[in-house]
């Protein structure tokens, strides 16, 4: 699945009424969803604190062994270096409180401008030109939650400037903002699809059924967890030379004796390796 | 045959390799760093710190990333010099060493040690070439053995020679190994680009070394490298150079049917190759660092060659030792049927 995080309501709504998300009631921060695009939204909240615990919470709600986080939002830029309006995919973060810099890998093809970010601690009215790209307050948290629970090339930062951190932050209302993404919408919609293909990398060898078919097995012999380890290895070796192949059909009773049970789990790892 | 089903899974609007390239500030103005810049001039280029900060990152895929690679310049620091792992045949010589001009390989073998040793699918060039020679010429003064010369092979972590459409580090590391009479140096290779340094004069004390394997290992296990035929070619070429070559049958994999596989190959090859030109051969099975080898199992790897089974000896995953020994006697009995014994360095 894919989710998407932003860090105003202005960012989100434009996103939401595009991919039709629906709030869901699981959780007492906003978040939204389709499950047909098996796509969802996490509010976050402006600044980096409340980004860990509901990244976390999210994740421990769901089951999923494929999913990627995007992060879309606005960002401030130094005046020369861009338009208001302009979008970008971040390949470098610089965490300007710590001094660390932070690197989404980027394998798919886009048809972005790529960036650099600053993500700093409060609002930047940088009358003194300290920045030299763009600046938001979120990237580099969201950098370092996600990648600790998932591949780093699953996590992409998209930019729309909204501003050049010389106005005042009032006058940047909300309707500008969400207009600044939806003029944006189509690209994003073009980044998500192609995006998404990254799962094919992260296929795991067995399925759902193949996992299920050894842990019947386990059952039905008692096998240790060595044994089981074993079967493991022995199934994914069959499922790699025989992709669209079932396992084969055992009809097993329960065996009487250890050495039945041995005799019995040698013959099963025979046959998937044949 | 292999996972080569699951491993070349399709993606559509992948980045080309090297659509990006990471050049640590501290390297700008090298002239390896301009002629990367100048061989990719479409790439993306971001400014670092270390090259660690991009390819030590947690949370990095190497398979996805081999997907996409991207070119890292850096500026290596000590040390500049390896001893050679003992999992390499003996030379004959105690002086042997290995460096790293390059992490890591434009290809990506399914038996390959480096998916089980860096964290990153990506390359890293280090462009400080002189500091590696400059090494060299340290432990040329005062080697362990005197009498005997010094080896070092230049593409342990990496095959430079694929690398020299981009990058001309092999041709660089045959100049310098020509102005130097006790050493040897190894440029081990299964790329087809003997034509990319045909033009330089012989250097007696480099060896040219490929790596062969029958053509359905080739299909299986290596695809990402040329095929046999394209790698014979280049043998040939080199040979009618005046280079020493030597063969590199490693690793033997003890697939169905090895036997009927690897004496069919040795025939292939022996059909087409002057041996009494050849250097030498070597011959090993497939054999691996035991934590490169779990790394490479823990991520979930999808080629059968992980899911055999094998013994631990010492630090080693190895084919067991019997079986090993027996495959290695048999195919060295057909070998000699080529050239001789002293000829052939076996791992066992």
């Amino acid at each position: 699945m894919q989710c998407i995080l932003t860090a105003l309501k202005a960012e989100s709504k434009p996103l939401i009424d595009y991919f039709r998300l629906s709030k869901s009631k699981s959780f007492d921060f906003p978040v939204f969803e389709n499950e047909a695009l098996d796509l969802s939204l996490i509010g976050l909240g402006v600044g980096k604190t409340k980004i860990e615990p509901r990244i976390k919470e999210f994740m421990n709600s769901i089951e999923y062994s494929f999913i990627q986080f995007i992060n879309i939002g606005i960002a401030g830029s130094e005046e020369t270096y861009s338009e208001i309006g302009e979008l970008f995919l971040i390949n470098k973060i610089i965490d300007e409180n710590s001094g660390l810099s932070y690197y989404p890998d980027i394998l798919i093809d886009h048809k972005m401008v790529e960036s650099k970010l600053t993500t700093v601690e409060k609002v930047v009215n940088d009358k003194d030109n300290q920045y030299d790209s763009l600046v938001d307050m979120e990237a580099s948290e969201i950098f370092k939650v996600c990648s600790r629970i998932l591949p780093v090339h699953n996590v992409a930062f998209i930019k729309v400037v909204s501003d050049h951190m010389q106005i005042d932050p009032i006058k940047l209302s909300g309707n500008m903002i969400s207009s600044l993404i939806t003029d944006k919408l189509g690209v994003i919609k073009i980044f998500l699809d192609r995006f998404n293909s990254l799962k094919t990398l992260d296929h795991p060898i067995l399925s759902q059924m193949d996992i299920d078919w050894i842990y019947k097995n386990k059952r039905q012999l008692l096998l240790t967890e060595t044994q089981t380890k074993q079967l493991t290895d022995k199934a994914k070796y069959y499922r790699i030379k025989h992709n669209n192949l079932p396992f084969p059909d055992l009809k097993l009773g329960k065996p009487d004796s250890k050495i039945e049970r041995k005799r019995i789990f040698t013959n099963i790892c025979e046959t998937l390796t044949k | 045959m292999s996972g080569k089903g699951y491993s070349l899974i399709f993606v559509k609007h992948l980045q080309n390799n090297f659509s990006h390239l990471y050049i640590e500030k501290n390297v700008e103005g090298y002239p390896l760093t301009e002629l990367a810049i100048k061989s990719f001039p479409k790439a993306t280029i971001i400014w670092i710190d270390h090259y660690k900060d991009i390819f030590n990152r947690v949370g990095q895929n190497f398979q996805a990333q081999k997907a996409s690679m991207k070119l890292i310049l850096a500026k290596k620091t000590l040390p500049f010099l390896y001893p050679a792992s003992d999992m390499v045949q003996e030379f004959g010589t105690p002086n042997v060493f290995y460096n790293t001009p390059v992490l890591n390989c434009l290809y990506n073998c399914e038996y390959c040690f480096l998916q089980g040793m860096y964290p990153s699918g990506n390359l890293v060039v280090f462009v400080n070439e002189d500091d590696l020679k400059n090494a060299i010429d340290v432990q040329l003064n005062g080697p362990k053995d005197p009498l005997k010369p010094t080896v070092v092979s230049v593409s342990y972590n990496t095959d430079l020679l694929a690398m020299e459409n981009i990058l001309p580090l092999t041709k660089s590391w045959i100049e310098y190994a020509s102005t130097k009479n006790d050493l040897k140096i190894e440029i081990r290779t299964k790329s087809a680009l003997f034509s990319a340094i045909k033009d330089l004069n012989v250097v007696n004390n480099v060896i040219l070394s490929w790596t062969l394997s029958p053509e359905l290992i080739c299909e299986s296990y290596e695809y990402t490298a040329p095929p046999l035929k394209s790698r014979i070619n280049s043998v040939k070429q080199a040979l009618d150079h005046g280079w020493p070559v030597r063969l590199c049958f490693d690793p033997v994999l003890l697939i169905d049917n090895w036997y009927e596989i690897y004496t069919q190959f040795f025939d292939q090859v022996f059909s087409q190759i002057d041996v009494d030109r050849l250097m030498d051969v070597t011959l090993g099975v497939f054999r691996m660092n035991k934590d490169y080898y779990k790394r490479i199992r823990k991520r979930d790897t999808t080629s059968d060659i992980y899911y055999r089974d094998y013994s631990i000896e010492g630090s080693t995953v190895v084919v067991n030792k019997e079986e090993r020994v027996d495959a290695l006697d048999q195919l060295t009995s057909y070998l000699n049927k080529f050239i001789s014994n002293k000829k052939i360095l076996v791992w066992k």
